[in-house]
């Protein structure tokens, strides 16, 4: 049986930091959103939403597709699978881990 | 936006939030009742109804510019676009049944009234099935009014219609559902306005 802190310990970093979670949560949402969609709902800067989003293509968990729109560029971001089963895996982790920490002693 | 719940909302309707879209079919709808009811006898000039529409569609155009310049793209899952598919599919066969025995008969009741009616729910149903919440609370809210409103006649309130200027209840129907679609698209903007950051963060480099 692990104990609350390896529970703790175990969950994804490259997931669980908050504002790559928000990326992650609204990219499993829709099929895909691209980058100014992702910018407003997050609030995030454009250098560090372009460093997330660096660090989630890098892990594999999204796949970004760059072209022009109208004549202007855009850049379209989609969850990858691996990026489906583990953002869902990190849902329930964290469901997991706050229905254990009710029971929890001090 | 702190709350990811709300994220999730926000990314799965973001089509649906896009209440501006919905103003000038909104609109469109008022004038073509305003029209139809000025009519005395046969129509014969069709100016009004052709420029409403022209209109309508131009500002739909330039509303879509707006949404996908100052808000991004979305493109839902396969799943959603199904769902809605269905459900416009079968709410407009229920509506051109509804509006053909609305007009075929004098009923107590205003049949495409209560379809808007049953039709909101089950958007309402759709929209929060996958996010629970209290989102969009002007659908049921707008269901509850429509359904009332249709029956009005059937609870006594014979020929209400007429207390705002329209000659039937048919009219007195459409023009609550282009007022409430009004009304809808402007709260529904609201709230995709609402649940977005008012502004970008600062000074949070390390969350990197």
């Amino acid at each position: 049986m692990t104990t609350p802190f390896e529970e703790l310990a175990g969950l994804d970093r490259l997931i669980h930091e908050p504002a790559r979670l928000s990326i992650m949560t609204a990219l499993a949402a829709c099929k895909s959103a691209d980058y100014l969609f992702l910018q407003r709902l997050t609030g995030l800067t454009g250098g560090n939403l372009s460093s997330h989003l660096s660090k989630l293509e890098e892990g594999g968990l999204i796949q970004i597709e760059k072209r022009f729109i109208d004549k202007r560029p855009n850049t379209q971001v989609q969850i990858t699978e691996k990026g489906r089963i583990a953002t869902e895996r990190h849902w329930i982790q964290l469901e997991n881990l706050r229905k254990d920490s009710q029971m929890w002693k001090p | 936006m702190r709350d990811l719940k709300e994220i999730r909302f926000v990314a799965t309707n973001y089509y649906n939030l896009q209440g501006l879209r919905a103003i000038p079919l909104g609109f469109c709808l008022v004038f073509v009742i305003l029209w139809t009811n000025s009519l005395q006898g046969q129509a014969r000039n069709f100016l009004v109804p052709v420029l409403s529409l022209i209109g309508s569609l131009i500002l739909l155009f330039a509303i879509d510019r707006y949404y996908l310049h100052t808000f991004g793209r979305v493109q839902r899952t396969p799943e959603s676009r199904r769902l809605e598919w269905l459900i416009s599919a079968v709410g407009g066969i229920l509506a051109l049944g509804a509006l053909w025995l609305d007009l075929s008969f004098i009923l107590p009741v205003s049949l495409i009234g209560l379809v808007f009616s049953a039709g909101l729910l089950a958007d309402y149903i759709r929209i929060t099935w996958l996010v629970k919440g209290r989102f969009l609370l002007y659908y049921p809210l707008g269901a509850v009014l429509m359904a009332v409103l249709s029956i009005l006649q059937l609870l006594g309130v014979s020929n209400w219609w007429q207390v705002c200027g329209l000659k039937s209840q048919l009219l007195g129907i459409s023009m609550a559902i282009g007022i409430f679609t009004i009304i809808a698209g402007i709260w529904g903007h609201i709230f995709l306005v609402c649940s977005l950051p008012s502004r970008v963060e600062t000074n949070n480099d390390h969350t990197i």
